[in-house]
């Protein structure tokens, strides 16, 4: 890395609208920091109480997924909590003009083993209306097992999402798929 | 019996009182492993169902993850159950008048509860 890079990658983020960004491992309390300062961003931008509660749940929804499902892990020798590996990630949130709406994506590696459910899965989220979203939710919510959350998180951010949500799926090698999701809130 | 527990940024304050006839749940909710953290407070609640000839559960939480709105019905479905066995329960959805998602969960979980007296209230500024 070159500190004439910087450049680049300014005009990279500022292109695509980026007020906010965090790449690199995740634990819970580094999400706990993160959103602090997320807030203090959103709030700077000048939006609604109710708009940063939306932005702040679907950041916890997304980073938490991170944290459970990313196959690139480093090792977190400064806690003794329950996880004992940092998941790594990246999350960006912009403002999509255009949209009149904030954007938050997230992505991490995964297991090319779990890739099938989870295309599935979004698929038939990314049908349903916002009625036929909370039905799906709320009976996803009697089935789901109790240790796995993204079967559910991932409905409440399609529920929370002002536009379908996006998602990606770039194949790495043998073992890993990087995936990619994007939820929009729109600046009501 | 339950230890009260204090609130830490990513989970709630757990408060019994009246020998367990009285139980609040306040503060924020999204631990990372939502098993370890309301485990034992479940089963607490469970012999707390038996014991107690009724129950009063406040809930004033801020924000809550998707795992822990699982736990909240599994919660809801044992009073349910108690109520429909006799027993009074009560829940209080605590929230502030600006938070609309807080509102809107607990309509939600309203919906779902018939023997169980469900009701929500706005917070004093």
């Amino acid at each position: 890395m070159n500190c004439s890079d910087l450049l680049e990658i300014k005009d990279f983020l500022a292109k695509r609208e980026v007020i906010f960004s965090f790449a690199g491992g995740l634990s819970q309390n580094a999400i706990v920091d993160v959103s602090e300062s997320l807030r203090q961003t959103i709030e700077f931008n000048d939006a609604s109480e109710k708009l940063s509660n939306k932005i702040f749940a679907v950041f916890i929804e997304q980073t938490q997924n991170v944290i459970r499902y990313s196959s690139e892990r480093i090792p977190d020798t400064d806690h003794q909590d329950q996880s004992e590996t940092l998941g790594v990630g990246i999350f960006l949130v912009g403002y999509c003009k255009d949209k009149e709406a904030y954007y938050l994506s997230c992505a991490n590696p995964m297991k090319n083993t779990a890739v099938a459910s989870l295309k599935e899965q979004l698929a038939y989220i990314s049908k349903l209306n916002k009625d036929e979203l909370k039905q799906h939710f709320k009976e996803q919510r009697r089935k789901e097992l109790s240790e796995r959350g993204a079967g559910i998180g991932l409905i409440d951010m399609a529920r929370k999402s002002d536009e379908p949500i996006e998602y990606d799926f770039k194949p790495i090698d043998d073992e890993n798929t990087f995936f990619s999701i994007q939820v929009y809130i729109k600046k009501k | 019996m339950f230890e009260n527990i204090s609130a830490t940024k990513f989970t709630p304050a757990i408060d019994i009182q009246d020998q367990g006839a009285t139980i609040d749940i306040k503060g924020s909710s999204y631990p990372e492993n939502i098993a370890v953290f309301y485990d034992p407070f479940i089963a607490f609640l469970k012999s707390n169902l038996k014991e107690q000839p009724k129950l009063k559960l406040n809930i004033d939480l801020v924000y809550f993850n998707s795992s822990t709105s699982k736990v909240l019905m599994n919660i809801f479905d044992l009073l349910e159950d108690a109520a429909q066995n006799g027993k009074s329960c009560q829940v209080t959805w605590w929230y502030d008048e600006d938070n609309e998602l807080a509102q809107e969960c607990g309509e939600e979980f309203q919906e779902d509860y018939s023997h169980l007296s469900f009701e929500l209230k706005t917070k004093d500024a």
